[in-house]
């Protein structure tokens, strides 16, 4: 079911188009990650989401605006304030019992610092208290702009499996990395936003499949000789060339076990690797060296 | 309006916290205490005078001090939590930009209250203590206004921060402000009075010196007091406003700074 529709969104700033004629669908249960160069209009398309900044034209369509939870990039809270307190004072502005910001603290692991001012707390420890907010209402959905910016591995690593769990649960969510490798572990779909235009939208295979990349074939073959470059380029290779015994293939990814297979047939195969294109290939095809 | 509760708690409780209140009240309360007591020494005498001759002499104090205080304690509302990235969350709430704009003002509004009425009302007190009762009502009335004259200059502020997201040209417009209601207004309208040899017609007079709070703050405390009259600054000039009015000029000032703010607050994006 689909949680969260937007239509024709459009954002001007003066002569500047931030957000151009977007279209989203999220559904529940489902992890979409928006990608794209610095100033591509990520996190302009992430404030009209949640109201923040009005779209000049187009529509969002939440399920309940108030179940929605929202983690900024780099958030800094009060710093008078303890890390209670401060869930205490955003759960007052939801409505919500304040027993429900002890659970939170529990959930990002705050619990044993709840009674300190914030601005005590080290970076991670803000971010922790910032997803700690945007849990807060149980969210149906949760967006979350650079999500792991400030967190060590270990602290990334589990908020990952949070966000994971939030899944299971059912919440659609809606995130901003630049760390790709993050994305793709997480991502269910990815849109690819490129000079406020959403340039691409789709799971990272189906991406890699549109686009048309290929996929790097490292074959270490018994009997070396240059024929095996034709073989590679005859059975589906687009590029090959050979140094000692390994050869090397680009092609697509749909060949690649041919390749292999008549390199094996004609020359025996020792050993292989395959480099198979992910979310950074996409996005550089999509968005590379053209910001 | 719960939620304008909420917000106007937490911005007390953080500035009560950060000890603002506190250093706002000593400064207030220091500057009183000596202004009150070797105010009149000039004249010869040391002590504390009569309340009249001391909310006069306070009058003048507070209209350099207290949109200083208000200023400084505004401008970081909207700006400041922009540069943080709380206001983004706040805004991402279910609750209005009415209700933001006026839990800030309001909370904000009670530091200055507390600051203002802790700083001087010991002054009061002591006054009360040393010279008797009679009088309280205008040390009242004085610290009552000087709440006002802080909250108009802070519905400034706050305007001045919603109305960018760079919190030095917020500073650099709090100075301004303060520089030519505080500092240069007068000056020039001195000066336009030498220049025309007294000609201005009292309506326009009159008008122009509603143009700034603290001159109608002054009015509101001076006028009708004998002791008062030499401190307007504006000796010798027919001001025919009737306190009433002022007062109301100076409510005026409150509301309209910090209407004007919530209508940008309201309009931008951030």
């Amino acid at each position: 079911m689909v949680a969260i529709q937007a239509k024709g969104l459009c954002k001007r700033y003066g002569n500047i188009v931030a957000v151009d004629n977007v279209d989203l669908e999220v559904k529940e249960g489902e992890i979409f990650a928006i990608v794209g160069p610095n100033g591509a209009g990520k996190t302009t398309l992430i404030k009209m989401i949640l109201g923040i900044t009005k779209p000049d034209s187009g529509f969002v369509e939440l399920p309940d605006p108030a179940r929605t939870g929202y983690l900024p990039e780099n958030p800094l809270f009060y710093d008078n304030l303890t890390g209670l307190e401060t869930l205490q004072f955003y759960a007052s502005i939801r409505g919500i019992p304040k027993e429900r910001c002890y659970e939170v603290l529990s959930i990002v692991g705050l619990e044993g610092v709840a009674d300190r001012k914030v601005g005590s707390y080290s970076k991670g420890m803000v971010q922790r208290l910032a997803l700690a907010q945007a849990l807060l209402p149980k969210p149906l959905i949760l967006v979350l702009d650079e999500p792991t910016s400030g967190l060590d591995p270990i602290a990334a690593k589990e908020f990952r499996s949070l966000i994971k769990e939030m899944r299971e649960q059912g919440s659609a969510i809606i995130m901003s990395s630049h760390v790709l490798s993050e994305v793709e572990q997480l991502a269910d779909r990815v849109g690819v936003l490129y000079r406020g235009r959403m340039v691409a939208v789709g799971d990272v295979p189906t991406l890699v499949e549109k686009r048309g990349l290929s996929a790097q074939l490292y074959v270490r073959i018994k009997n070396p000789s240059p024929k095996a470059v034709d073989t590679a380029i005859e059975y589906g290779g687009i590029s090959a060339e050979i140094k000692g015994d390994l050869v090397s293939v680009a092609c697509p990814i749909k060949r690649r076990f041919e390749v292999l297979r008549a390199l094996d047939d004609e020359y025996g195969v020792v050993d292989f690797r395959v480099e198979e294109p992910g979310l950074e290939e996409v996005f550089v095809a999509y968005a590379g060296g053209k910001r | 309006m719960n939620k304008a509760i909420i917000i106007a708690k937490k911005e007390f409780r953080d500035n009560l916290r950060n000890r603002w209140i506190m250093a706002a009240s000593i400064v207030f309360a220091i500057f009183a205490l000596t202004i009150s007591y070797f105010g009149f020494s000039p004249g010869g005498t040391v002590g504390f005078s009569e309340i009249e001759a001391t909310i006069a002499s306070l009058t003048t104090l507070a209209i350099y001090l207290i949109p200083l205080v208000a200023l400084l304690l505004g401008h970081a509302s909207f700006a400041g939590e922009e540069e943080r990235g709380s206001l983004h969350i706040l805004l991402s709430l279910p609750i209005s930009r009415l209700e933001i704009v006026l839990g800030k003002f309001f909370g904000l509004s009670m530091v200055l209250a507390v600051s203002t009425a802790g700083g001087f009302g010991i002054v009061g007190i002591i006054i009360t203590y040393i010279r008797g009762i009679s009088g309280f009502s205008a040390f009242f009335s004085f610290i009552f206004t000087s709440i006002l004259l802080g909250m108009a200059f802070l519905g400034m502020a706050l305007l001045l921060s919603a109305s960018t997201s760079d919190k030095s040209k917020v500073i650099a417009g709090c100075i301004v402000l303060w520089f030519i209601f505080v500092m240069v207004y007068d000056l020039a309208l001195l000066g336009v009075l030498i220049a025309t040899g007294g000609g201005i017609p009292t309506s326009i007079f009159n008008a122009l010196l509603f143009l700034n709070p603290t001159d109608v703050y002054r009015l509101i405390n001076l006028l009708g007091m004998e002791a008062g009259r030499e401190f307007l600054g504006l000796t010798g000039i027919p001001v025919t406003i009737s306190r009433a009015t002022a007062a109301l000029a100076l409510i005026a000032w409150v509301a309209v700074p910090v209407s004007l703010a919530y209508a940008v607050f309201k309009r931008r994006d951030y």
